[in-house]
């Protein structure tokens, strides 16, 4: 017992350090007025709670259009990771090749090549492609990630060969095998994968910056930071409601499924 | 059955959309920008870009700004890395009891890393004004008041302990996931040969987590190093070049300068310092099998 009060004595600070920005910026998006981010707003006042902030910067940014422009990259972004980035997991996992090794190590250099190598060949390429200013800038040089492949070779690993080989014995084809038999055996990795590709595609910043120029295909987190500096006069309380719109959907993804997103990732999907 | 042409063509195909990615958007940018480092290429120039050897990388070592820009981020990254891993350590040893509030403590700590660096960059910044929160919890100890991002001595400070708080939360549960791997016997024979609370971290739990650390820091401190959403939106490299990173310095020269050429040579340089400084962390943290185990996995 008092090994576990004095866990808590160190654990109930942090979390509460950890989750106080987060709930401040939710009470100011709902205050009515241009108060500071203070100490006051961690007690809402409930006769000031409103809609208004949220309203008001839905309707004067063009929000909703960013909205749908998140929603489909995202969207694109995750799919290409989960089917491309299984895919290349299982043949890591399960097939002989030469050069897989080899394939390993240019995975984990990937790693180490720093986004800011990338920047200005990536912004030509796409110039190059006649792709600028469009989704599929946004989307192609995304679709395969190395986080996802390493989480999913290990787990496909870890699932027993026999399921494969009485489906072999009937006839099934290697992509069959794939389909039907490793992606459903793999469901909580793929979870875990489609929930981290949400997070960074919903949330990146420097390749929209750079790989769009209209308003109109903005991302939201591009969007409402050009709203937010294109407006010197929008308030504390509106600018934390344009920041609530940006994180509230990945928020609420992860805590529907915060806790399927922890027990996979803590039985075996992240063995060090 | 590996060497039949259909089993080879079968591999291909699993692989070949990676491939396609990798090659195109990942090695030939590579190449490209080793090529372009060596020009004056301009985004916008009517004359075409000349070779012009290794003048843009004598000019960058000789750039004060880039000198800066350097030793910015080498504190950003020797400032967070270390803390964050201890936090995220410390964290996950003590979420690994199975305390009651557990499910709190997990939403509390991975919630800011779900969130996105516009927003928390955004939220910050408000915190930090000279009536934000962090100067009332100062004044609540009798702490004189900072001008936080304003002022050159603690600007490039408040991001890092920001980045600190944003990131520290997945590595903990990166962390926690490697504990619950550990087998309980291990514990119980300690306890039986009378191992202590501190015997027990030394000789059980650090070992087991050797592995996840190395990858864990390796990683955070690559992305610490290209901090850049923080910057661009908090400060612009500002107040006097005080949080001006190497990716701002990079970002800034390409797309502000235009100068292309001269930011695909100071990238080129930030290539060769991660992968030094990422050898560097595996040897350091190298004991034998531990090191292959952890790239192996």
């Amino acid at each position: 017992m008092g090994r576990h009060l004095r866990a808590n004595l160190i654990l109930l600070p942090l979390a509460i350090s950890a989750i106080i920005p987060l709930w401040v910026m939710v009470i100011a998006a709902f205050q009515i007025g241009d108060k500071a981010l203070d100490f006051s707003m961690i007690v809402p006042v409930f006769k000031n709670l409103s809609w208004h902030n949220l309203f008001t910067v839905w309707r004067d940014g063009n929000f909703s259009r960013y909205f749908v422009n998140s929603l489909v990259v995202s969207f694109l972004i995750t799919l290409g990771n989960i089917v491309f980035d299984s895919m290349v997991a299982y043949a890591l996992a399960r097939r002989k090749f030469r050069g897989r090794r080899l394939l390993i190590g240019l995975i984990t250099v990937k790693l180490m090549i720093p986004a800011a190598v990338l920047l200005v060949p990536t912004f030509r390429l796409i110039q190059f492609l006649q792709l600028y200013d469009t989704y599929l800038a946004l989307v192609l040089p995304l679709l395969t990630e190395t986080f996802g492949i390493f989480i999913l070779k290990q787990y496909i690993e870890n699932i027993p060969l026999s399921y494969e080989e009485s489906a072999r014995l009937e006839g099934a084809s290697e992509f069959k095998i794939f389909w039907s038999i490793i992606l459903p055996l793999s469901a909580p990795a793929l979870a875990v994968v489609a929930v981290h590709s949400v997070m960074t595609s919903w949330n990146m910043y420097i390749y929209p910056l750079i790989l769009t120029a209209s308003d109109s295909m903005r991302t939201l987190p591009l969007g409402i930071s050009f709203y937010s500096a294109s407006n010197p006069e929008i308030t504390t309380g509106e600018l934390m409601a344009a920041a609530l719109i940006s994180a509230a959907p990945v928020l609420i993804v992860f805590l529907i499924f915060q806790r399927k997103i922890i027990t996979s990732m803590t039985q075996g999907a992240l063995k060090g | 059955m590996p060497n039949t042409f259909s089993y080879k063509l079968q591999t291909f195909l699993f692989l070949s959309p990676w491939l396609v990615v990798f090659i195109i958007f990942q090695i030939y940018p590579i190449f490209y920008s080793l090529i372009i480092s060596f020009s004056d290429f301009k985004a916008i120039s009517i004359k075409p870009a000349e070779f012009i050897g290794f003048s843009n990388y004598l000019k960058l070592l000789k750039s004060r700004d880039f000198q800066d820009a350097f030793f910015n981020s080498l504190k950003f990254v020797l400032g967070t890395v270390p803390i964050t891993m201890l936090f995220a350590i410390i964290t996950a040893i003590l979420l690994n009891r199975q305390l009651r509030l557990n499910r709190f403590y997990t939403i509390a700590f991975f919630a800011p890393t779900a969130t996105s660096i516009f927003v928390i960059a955004t939220l910050f910044t408000l915190l930090y004004s000279d009536d934000g929160l962090f100067n009332g919890v100062l004044g609540f100890f009798g702490i004189e008041s900072l001008r936080w991002l304003k002022n050159p001595d603690t600007s490039l400070l408040s991001i890092m302990i920001m980045n600190i708080w944003s990131s520290f939360g997945f590595y903990a549960l990166v962390f926690l996931a490697a504990l619950q791997t550990i087998p309980k016997e291990h514990y119980e024979i300690a306890k039986l040969e009378g191992a202590g609370a501190m015997s027990q971290f030394f000789n059980i739990v650090l070992p087991h987590l050797r592995p996840t650390i190395i990858i864990a820091s390796i990683i955070n401190s690559i992305l610490a190093f290209q901090v850049f959403g923080e910057i661009y939106i908090m400060t612009q490299g500002g107040p006097i070049n005080s949080t001006k990173t190497l990716v701002f310095f990079i970002y800034n020269e390409a797309f502000d300068n235009q100068k292309m050429g001269y930011a695909s040579a100071a990238a080129y340089l930030v290539f060769i310092f991660l992968v030094v400084l990422s050898l560097l962390q595996i040897f350091m943290f190298k004991k034998r099998s531990s090191y292959g185990k952890a790239l192996k996995s």
